[in-house]
């Protein structure tokens, strides 16, 4: 039980930071640069790993990501400009969390519908008891 | 009323399958080969200038205006390059090809050359992948058609193989007269 308690609290502290993939060269003396990065890399997605962000991907594609988007930030420009940037070069596809638009409004409605199913069932299923 | 919300869920259900049936259809304009397509198609190539090879001059990819050209992104690390390196000989004949060596040394990428031949009129170099990012390049090989008015008709991320030489861009440059 000692051990499964270790265990478990190791892989919690371990997970706190979840992207120790951003190695310590990349990383940008100025802090708030630095957070900026980071949170501008969780929701670009890892193109050639697809369902990872590239703030928690290995792959060199990530790590150009990660140095385009430091660079440009060092440059001056806003987080929605490196995200127009990038979205110009490879599409919605590279954000984490797509836009609402034709492509995608089957993601976000389907929740919606799904739900809306759930809740009737339940209705009919509460009542009938 | 009871009966309009036996219906919710079949209705519901009815346009979930609905969308996803739309989404099915326009599949093929996010996916191309089960490759997300590129968003450049149809656009004016990125302008900028590229390092040569050699790190002697810069290549002015706007120098090539009025010339149709293949951009091909390359390295002689990268395995597929060796194969579709025959198709590219194949294609160098009708069009002008414009290699980007990507993350490479000059002393490797002749290397390669001399083994595989050399297609290319320029050789321009990306050592630190800046380049490809700017043309939405997932990795090597990848390769573009340029029409004579600077706008990317064509994309291919991956070897050239002969099917692809012969489905996919050979028509393409029949379709701007070459």
């Amino acid at each position: 039980m000692k051990n499964f308690l270790l265990i478990f609290f190791f892989f919690l502290v371990i997970d706190i930071d979840p992207s120790l993939t951003v190695e310590p060269h990349e990383i940008i003396s100025n802090p708030i640069y630095e957070n900026r990065a980071r949170d501008l890399s969780k929701g670009i997605r890892c193109l050639v790993c697809q369902n990872q962000s590239i703030d928690d991907s290995d792959s060199d594609l990530a790590k150009d990501l990660r140095r385009i988007i430091r660079k440009k930030i060092i440059q001056g420009d806003t987080d929605n400009e490196i995200t127009q940037y990038l979205v110009d070069k490879y599409g919605n596809f590279i954000l984490m969390k797509p836009p609402l638009y034709q492509d995608t409004y089957i993601l976000w409605i389907s929740p919606l519908l799904l739900m809306l199913v759930g809740i009737t069932i339940m209705y009919f299923t509460l009542k009938r008891k | 009323m009871k009966k309009i919300f036996f219906f919710v869920p079949l209705i519901s259900i009815f346009i979930l399958l609905l969308l996803i049936g739309i989404s099915l259809l326009k599949q093929d304009n996010i996916f191309q080969n089960n490759k997300v397509k590129s968003v450049l198609i149809k656009k004016q190539f990125p302008r900028e200038q590229i390092l040569s090879l050699n790190n002697q001059k810069l290549i002015n990819l706007q120098d090539n205006l009025g010339t149709p050209f293949l951009l091909n992104f390359f390295s002689s690390w990268c395995e597929p390059c060796k194969y579709e390196a025959e198709y590219l000989e194949v294609l160098s004949n009708k069009i002008m090809i414009i290699g980007i060596a990507y993350k490479d040394k000059e002393t490797d990428v002749y290397g390669f050359l001399n083994n595989f031949g050399n297609p290319y009129k320029k050789i321009g170099s990306d050592a630190n992948g800046e380049t490809a990012i700017n043309w939405g390049v997932y990795g090597v090989p990848e390769t573009f058609l340029i029409d004579k008015d600077g706008i990317i008709i064509l994309r291919h991320a991956g070897p050239i193989t002969k099917d692809v030489m012969i489905n996919e861009i050979l028509p393409k440059l029949k379709e701007i007269n070459l």
